[in-house]
């Protein structure tokens, strides 16, 4: 009972304690965000983001002259201990597929033919998309998403200026029919996009998760993201990138819905 | 420049994937020892932080989690082994009272790749039925069953441990009684097994309660071991797929894992004609969380859900995809108090949307998608990131999966011969069938 007591008497103390730090905090909050009220001048246009991002890539011209990707590396789920492959396939202008092998688990699949959006995993089996999973897919899969931004968010606007790890980075917020806004966040130094919030449908249901864009190498004039973090609420997958080959003839049947088992 | 936006659903396939509701099997062995007190202490860390930062629940089921730390963290850096770390671990895990949290030592899973089980069986399952640990079935063939005995024969002694004294330790902790026999039977069958060759002395009471005793030989299982993913430990697989009288498809495995998925899909795909199919999951302790709605595709025709985990922040749906070539015809799943967590998925889903008749008993109510990670010892732990509800929102945890049609096992109906459970899913596909084939009839 004694120790009840004296818990109960020192939790209202640290509550005490907490309820003036929190109102502190609220000042000082206040405080600072008038002292650090955007200001609109100092924020540059959706233009001028975007275009120091293709800048920070290596320019429009070196960015076009590349029309497909294959990409092969590693996919890791570390609180679980789980990992396995990755492929990655794009064509100009809207095909990828991605190919994951977990070990002891199987192969999980999606792809986009540029008008069908599918999915396959040893438990869902193979199944199309549709609705606002098509309409991610038909966004998300665009070859040259980041030069067409603009084209694929109407109503792209820069939010403000915000931390990403130690770095500062300007804040572009694209609002989608489907749901949640897109938000990307630029490195206010280089330019280059290093982070991006989204949520996505899925057969499972709608997931948001971040997506940390880090370990940029330049392969043939272009600079990109060898590390893709994805940070959700239940752990960290990372994707690395082991190896990377331009301008490879693709068939497009690969980018085809598999025939059903 | 792609920046792979579309494997933001990533995250979701592969949780559902290794969230792996289970209740892994343990295999017995000698623990490893070592000495380093902080790797402990940075264990001790680990499991307790993970717990505040990940439990699904951020009221941790009414527990006030730092005053667990400051009981338990004393009682952590006394322990003189990783044994005793790892006991002192798992009981604070207790604290929780909910399943899916465990302390697996090194020794006590396997990461060997070889298909071939370590250990051996005599070929003994059983049950507690009113105390009494009863043989519910013998392997055809096996030493026990060379050795005459029968299901329904009570074992009441392994080796020189009294089957009572297990069942008196267990009924004292503070286990609810689903925990209770899911511990005391694991516990009885853990000494049933051994290394293959060597020999394991059984007392027990045949049919007229004579007391007897066998010296059975432990041979080596039947089965394959599964791949380990991740951290998820290889695992011991029983899979078998058969007709029953009137052509009825009876499918049972042991457990959820990849290394079954092909196996069951072509077991239901080659039985499209049969009158019914029964899946036996009595026993069967779960797996990994995603084959549930796999298997459920093979049996749908619609899209739906088996249920949601629920996370901290956020859910995932057990969504449901139906196969081309789906089976159409009645379902029975067959459960009881040992199935757990996948098997209580699958059941608790295709019971609620209607696509199955669930008979046996009252599942074991341990349904937490859970997944395993690596401490510094080399022991793995085990924590739930979620709760399972049904489409309708029962929460399974606790409660267990309620069969349609309730056949308990007793002694007596065992030693009668016969499968009571099995031949009451029959008589509902029977049922079912009838009255399919009067529906099809009046079209």
């Amino acid at each position: 009972m004694i120790s009840d007591l004296a818990f109960q008497t020192e939790k209202g103390q640290t509550m005490k304690r907490l309820t003036t730090i929190l109102f502190s905090l609220v000042l000082a909050a206040s405080a600072l965000a008038q002292a650090t009220k955007p200001d609109s001048a100092a924020l540059p246009s959706v233009d001028q983001v975007l275009e120091k991002n293709i800048k920070a890539q290596g320019g429009k011209d070196a960015i076009t002259k590349i029309t497909s990707r294959h990409q092969k590396g590693t996919f890791e789920f570390a609180a679980a201990g789980a990992g396995g492959s990755a492929e990655f396939l794009a064509k100009a202008p809207n095909k990828s597929t991605f190919t994951i092998d977990i070990a002891g688990y199987g192969t999980v699949r999606e792809g986009f033919n540029g008008s069908t959006a599918w999915a396959q995993s040893p438990d869902t089996g193979l199944r199309d998309k549709s609705g606002a999973e098509l309409a991610d897919a038909k966004r998300d899969d665009d070859f040259y998403r980041d030069l067409r931004l603009k084209d694929l968010y109407p109503a792209l606007a820069v939010k403000g200026k915000e931390k990403v790890g130690t770095k500062d980075a300007y804040v572009l917020e694209g609002p989608r029919a489907e749901g949640t806004p897109d938000k990307f966040y630029f490195d206010a130094e280089t330019g280059i996009m290093i982070r991006a919030d989204v949520e996505r449908e899925s057969a499972q249901g709608k997931v948001a998760v971040q997506m940390y864009f880090e370990d940029f190498k330049e392969v043939d004039g272009v600079k990109l993201p060898h590390t893709m973090r994805q940070v959700t609420p239940m752990g960290e997958f990372v994707i690395k990138i082991t190896e990377t080959k331009h301008n490879v003839p693709i068939d497009d049947a690969k980018f085809n819905k598999p025939a059903a088992q | 420049v792609k920046r792979f936006f579309h494997l933001a659903v990533l995250s979701t396939l592969i949780l559902s994937a290794v969230a792996v509701a289970s209740m892994a099997q343990q295999v017995a062995g000698v623990p490893a020892v070592k000495d380093a007190a902080l790797i402990r202490r940075e264990a001790f860390q680990i499991v307790w932080q993970t717990i505040k930062d990940k439990h699904f629940d951020p009221t941790f089921g009414g527990v006030d989690w730092d005053k667990v730390r400051d009981r338990y963290a004393p009682r952590a850096d006394a322990a003189k082994t990783d044994a005793e770390l790892h006991s002192v671990l798992q009981q604070m895990l207790g604290e929780l009272k909910q399943s899916h949290f465990n302390i697996i030592p090194p020794d006590a899973a396997s990461d060997v790749s070889s298909s071939e089980p370590q250990n051996g069986g005599v070929g003994i399952d059983l049950r507690l039925v009113d105390g009494l640990a009863v043989i519910t079935r013998i392997e055809p063939g096996s030493s026990a069953a060379r050795a005459g005995l029968r299901q329904g024969f009570v074992i009441s002694q392994v080796g020189n441990t009294p089957v009572k004294q297990l069942v008196e330790r267990f009924s004292k902790s503070r286990l609810s009684p689903s925990m209770m026999q899911l511990y005391t039977t694991r516990s009885i069958l853990a000494r049933l097994s051994g290394i293959p060759g060597s020999h394991i002395r059984v007392v027990y009471q045949d049919g007229r309660d004579r007391s007897a005793e066998a010296n059975l030989q432990v041979e080596r299982l039947k089965g394959e071991m599964s791949a380990p993913m991740g951290n998820f430990p290889a695992q011991y697989t029983e899979f078998e797929a058969k007709r029953l009288a009137g052509g009825v498809g009876y499918i049972r495995f042991n457990i959820f894992v990849a290394l079954l998925r092909p196996k069951i899909y072509e077991a239901i795909s080659s039985m499209s004609d049969a009158p019914g199919l029964v899946f036996d999951l009595r026993g069967n302790p779960g797996g990994f969380g995603a084959m549930s709605s796999g298997i459920a595709g093979w049996l749908e025709t619609r899209e739906t859900s088996l249920g949601r985990m629920n996370m901290r922040s956020g859910y995932t749906n057990f969504a449901v995809n139906p196969q081309q070539k789906s089976y159409r015809g009645p379902v029975v799943i067959l459960i009881d108090g040992l199935s757990g967590s996948t098997s209580e998925v699958f059941s608790a889903g295709m019971q609620e949307n209607g696509r199955a008749v669930v008979v046996g008993e009252t599942s074991m109510g341990a349904a937490l998608p859970s997944i395993f990670q690596k401490l510094p010892t080399g022991a793995r732990f085990q924590y739930a990131i979620a709760d399972f509800r049904t489409p309708k929102g029962v929460l399974i945890e606790g409660r267990g999966v309620i069969p349609d049609i309730e056949v308990k096992l007793t002694r007596q109906t065992l030693l009668r011969g016969g499968d009571p459970q099995l031949n009451e899913a029959l008589e509902q596909i029977r049922k079912r069938s009838a009255s399919g084939s009067r529906r099809a009839a009046n079209l």
